[in-house]
């Protein structure tokens, strides 16, 4: 028996849980039976051979050195998977094919786990050498919630001394996607750069999002794929009986699927029906895949001619003296700002180079490529000339990135092909030969035909290269070459990109030159652009270009960006009032609005009362029915402060306009934020503020108090564990100062609890600690 | 069983409307003007370099069920609500999850020199992603169960019914909290501010 994508094969069913049926108690681990009762195990696998299962698989999900150390097995390793293996195949005896299962490890990789990556592998390679010795057909690595551990046991199987076929199979949850974010086409289209033999989806919360998720899978990829679902949520494993499972097995199918089984839940009764109706049938045919995929853990980008990609350059310490002293030191700020901003800008990948001398550069790779997985979701571009520095960010890239780059120089391809080839990366090539760059057209198509058909020689499909043609001064060289190399390629349907600020070294106005030479290498047919993104201009010359040159199909992505067409007669901006904009918290144009009133003559203190007061109050209305939300009652707040200031310089003698208020976060708690809005918005009213911070002593606020004689002390706490210190705080100034009125606040204090502690009254909001002030103050 | 985990420098996707509900929004009923939002989703994207999301998890074997008590191997769990939640349970999971300090000093700054709108949005951002990386870790939790064909309850934080906040110096000593950078105040308050702990019940067959 081998396998066959042609026609559809039949997965089997659950195996714990015909284990547990069977009275393995719930805290047993099923891998330990594979010594102590194999014959359970056996009959297991018999009854789904029987039930028409072409492919049967071994129990030892759980058997790997983390897993089995956790019940002191670990001892035992080898033994347990080499058994696993022997007992499915006694069990098959040639009527089906033995899958050895390896599960997640249950600690995670770096950088999401602190696992390292190599000692993954090493654990892998562990059990699968058990497994193979065992005698498995194929490798089954399921129920997979991160494609880096994927990655780990990819590597660590083609590492083994015999290869048999590697499946890989993901887990989905809520949104339809991994718990670490991997969709099903990113996984779809990382496991195919990858080469596995078959790519898919089992377990998992709900069984009825299979279809729709083997179809996002199967328009990503012409790698067969296997699909195999719980029989139900985990709360109701039963819930979905043979004859329902069938029915979601044939829409399965229909979405694409060439391995079709059952998970968590099902029994050989849910096999028997799915291969009664589904086996040997000829798989359904799928649309055809279009575009070339970079991925990274959490984002797709696709190349499909309809966009030129962005390759952002800014991490590249050449020119870039800052840049090149902090990588030397090790530091990665910079570096980690850079990718950030130029993810923002628009960028679609990010090139990643740490070109600098006297340092360990495949340290510092692979270092720095840990920390952009962190910050940044854009597949990365690997940038170096030497290829041990590639590869030490290839290994653990949780994606399918693009190296960048060989030349078509002979021992260039000999050391950078291979890479692109095992790690499954896409390469750009440079058309420099050993004779140097060409000067002519012809000699540079030459050039990078001969890139392709090299790489070709390893395997990798011209889909996967791309061409760069070089980009020369203007000053020194023809720019109409590389344009004219690039219309070639394009016609012949070869990808292109180009490092594109190149062209205006040494020339002035170089914005100008570099957003023309792009517009039209665009119309030449250019398919990346590697540039800065934070060069606005650049963007947006990309977007213009792509719908000029017939990309961006009417137009719709560079409308969505720049905006439809305005009105050409423009309407003059509405004259707002002073109470509007603080309503809308525009301090800038309130604060000119102001002082034009002021100049007018107005009277500085009238404006608080015709216009703040009024508009505060609307707000605190608005606020109160839920019509504004936080951040707008204090954008106005801000602005009403701002205006305090015009009012207090065009009236000289005026100190605190309302009344005094002393505030504080009592001892103890740190939160100091929900005080501080408050007394914002109280400022906002007139009120001086003096604000003592947080974790404040009682003896230091009566202190204070006795200083400076405010009308009111406000008080603040937010933990119930410091309610007793706001206790103490309040009877500590009642004793010495009866006289100042003392408000409380805070989410650990309400109504009652301020009437007991011998408060004078209790803010549950801002705007209520602004009623109780007025009560108190203006009386 | 492997309810036990420690996952550093997962990249959390903090959700644009989550932070605005944190910041009072009542879906339908506010208005939020565009340069609010404009606002938010600008800090939204500076946080990700504040941000460095450390969680874990570790399950005790329950060994005594009382009324008002629950005793597990390591610690004991006071309280009618903790009992109720876990009559069903053979162990309790125990996580605490943070966004290191890094943020919060950054809204320090920000409302020390008196910019309360931004401090106030980042902050609400910084509670969005704690709680973000908890639900990621529960999610986590679940999808192991799940594979295990076992349940769990849903989760419980202290200072919630009769649970103390007090309990969290016991949970974080169980976790090794300092290890992952989070200590307890004398006023049991957690610090870093953005950190959550909370138990979860694990039922079984």
């Amino acid at each position: 028996m081998r396998l066959d994508f042609e026609r559809v094969m039949i997965l089997d069913g659950a195996m714990g849980t015909e284990l547990y049926r069977r009275g393995l108690p719930p805290t047993a681990i099923p891998e330990e039976l594979n010594l102590m009762a194999p014959e359970i195990v056996k009959e297991v696998h018999v009854s789904y051979v029987e039930a028409g299962a072409d492919i049967i698989t071994t129990n030892s999900f759980g058997g790997n050195r983390i897993k089995l150390k956790s019940k002191g097995l670990e001892g035992k390793l080898y033994e347990i998977n080499r058994r696993a293996a022997e007992i499915a195949r006694e069990a098959a005896r040639g009527r089906a094919l033995v899958a050895g299962s390896l599960g997640p490890l249950g600690r995670m990789v770096e950088p999401l786990g602190d696992l390292p990556f190599e000692e993954a592998v090493d654990i892998f390679k562990e059990q699968g050498m058990g497994l193979l010795d065992g005698g498995v057909d194929l490798f089954l690595v399921e129920t997979a919630i991160d494609i880096m551990e994927v990655k780990a046991a990819i590597l660590a199987l083609r590492e083994l001394p015999k290869k048999k076929p590697i499946i890989c199979s993901l887990t989905f949850t809520e949104g339809n996607l991994t718990v670490t974010g991997t969709s099903p086409a990113i996984g779809s289209a990382t496991l195919t750069a990858w080469k596995v033999d078959a790519l898919g989806a089992n377990c998992g919360t709900d069984p009825f999002i299979y279809p729709e998720v083997i179809r996002e899978m199967a328009s990503h990829t012409d790698t067969p794929i296997i699909a195999y679902p719980n029989a139900g949520p985990p709360d109701k494993w039963d819930e979905v009986p043979p004859e329902r499972f069938l029915e979601l097995g044939i829409e399965i199918y229909k979405a694409g699927a060439n391995i079709i089984g059952g998970c968590c839940g099902t029994t050989p009764l849910h096999i028997s029906l799915l291969a009664r109706e589904l086996k040997g049938k000829r798989v359904t045919s799928r649309p055809p895949k279009i575009g070339v995929f970079f991925t990274s853990r959490s984002k797709l980008v696709t190349y499909d001619g309809t966009k030129t990609l962005i390759i952002g350059e800014r991490i590249n310490p050449t020119g870039r003296k800052a840049l090149a002293e902090e990588l030397k030191e090790g530091r990665l700020e910079t570096l980690k700002r850079d990718a950030i901003e130029q993810e923002l800008a628009g960028a679609d990948l990010i090139d990643l180079n740490v070109g600098v001398p006297e340092v360990d550069r495949r340290s510092l790779m692979r270092k720095a490529t840990m920390e952009l997985l962190k910050v940044i979701s854009s597949p990365l571009s690997f940038d170096s000339d030497d290829p041990e520095v590639i590869e030490s960010g290839l290994r653990m890239y949780p994606g399918k990135p693009l190296i960048n780059s060989t030349t078509a120089k002979k021992d260039s391809l000999n050391k950078m092909l291979p890479l692109a080839q095992r790690y499954g990366a896409s390469i750009i090539g440079l058309t420099i030969t050993e004779k140097g760059i060409p000067e002519t057209v012809e000699e540079r198509v030459r050039a990078a035909w001969r890139i392709i058909e090299e790489a070709s020689s390893y395997g990798i499909p011209k889909e996967e290269v791309i061409i760069d043609p070089l980009t020369l001064p203007a000053g020194s060289a023809e720019a109409s070459i590389t344009l004219e190399t690039i219309r070639r390629l394009s016609e012949s349907g070869i990808k292109t990109v180009l490092g594109v600020s190149n062209i205006s070294h040494g020339l002035p106005a170089r914005d100008l030159i570099n957003a023309s030479f792009l517009a039209m290498a665009i119309s030449a047919g250019l398919s990346f652009a590697i540039i800065n993104p934070l060069k606005r201009e650049l963007i947006d010359t990309i977007l213009a270009s792509d719908f000029l040159a017939g990309r961006d199909k009417r137009g719709q992505r560079f409308i969505s960006v720049i905006g439809p067409k305005k009105e050409e007669k423009e309407t003059k901006p509405t004259e707002l009032g002073l109470k509007e904009l603080v309503i809308r918290g525009e301090t800038e144009r309130a604060v000119r609005e102001a002082e034009k009133l002021v100049l007018s003559g107005e009277e500085p203190l009238s404006i608080i009362d015709r216009f703040i007061i009024p508009a505060l109050e609307d707000v605190g209305d608005k606020y109160e029915r839920r019509i504004f939300f936080l951040p707008q009652l204090i954008a106005s707040a801000e602005t009403a402060s701002a205006i305090f200031e015009v009012v207090k310089k065009h009236s000289p003698r005026l100190e605190s306009i309302k009344g005094r208020i002393l505030m504080a976060t009592v001892e103890g708690d740190l939160h100091d934020l929900g005080k501080k809005i408050v007394g914002l918005v109280l400022e906002s009213f007139g009120y001086e503020i003096i604000d003592l911070g947080k974790d404040v002593p009682a003896e230091e606020i009566l202190k204070k108090a006795k200083e400076i004689n405010p009308d009111i002390i406000g008080l603040s706490c937010l933990m119930t564990t410091t309610l007793d210190n706001m206790r103490k705080t309040v009877r500590l100034i009642k004793e010495n100062l009866p006289e100042i009125k003392v408000m409380v606040g805070g989410a650990a204090v309400n109504e009652g609890f301020a009437r007991a502690c011998g408060a004078d009254g209790y803010g549950k909001d801002p705007f209520q600690a602004v009623e109780l002030a007025r009560e108190w103050v203006e009386r | 069983m492997s309810f036990d985990l420690l996952l550093r420098n997962i990249s959390v996707r903090i959700s644009i409307d989550e932070v605005r509900r944190y910041l009072g929004e009542y879906r339908g009923i506010t208005s939020v003007p565009e340069r609010i939002n404009l606002m938010i989703e600008e800090l939204v994207s500076q946080s990700r370099a504040m941000i460095n999301v450390v969680i874990v998890s570790r399950s005790l074997r329950i060994i005594q069920k009382e009324e008002n008590l629950i005793k597990t191997e390591l610690i004991e769990l006071p309280g009618k609500d903790i009992s109720r939640l876990l009559k069903d349970s053979s162990d309790v999971i125990v996580c605490a999850s943070t966004i290191g300090e890094a943020l919060e000093r950054k809204v320090e700054e920000l409302s020390n020199r008196k910019a309360i709108l931004e401090a106030t949005i980042l902050d609400a951002i910084g509670s969005t992603a704690a709680d973000t990386a908890m639900d990621y870790l529960n999610n986590m939790l679940i999808a192991e169960a799940t594979r295990r064909r076992i349940k769990l309850t849903r989760r419980y934080s202290p200072g919630y019914g009769d649970f103390p906040l007090s309990i969290q110096r016991e949970l974080l000593r169980v976790l090794d909290g300092e290890s992952i950078g989070i200590r307890v105040s004398p006023s049991h308050m957690l610090i870093p501010r953005k950190s959550v702990t909370a138990v979860i019940g694990v039922m079984r067959g």
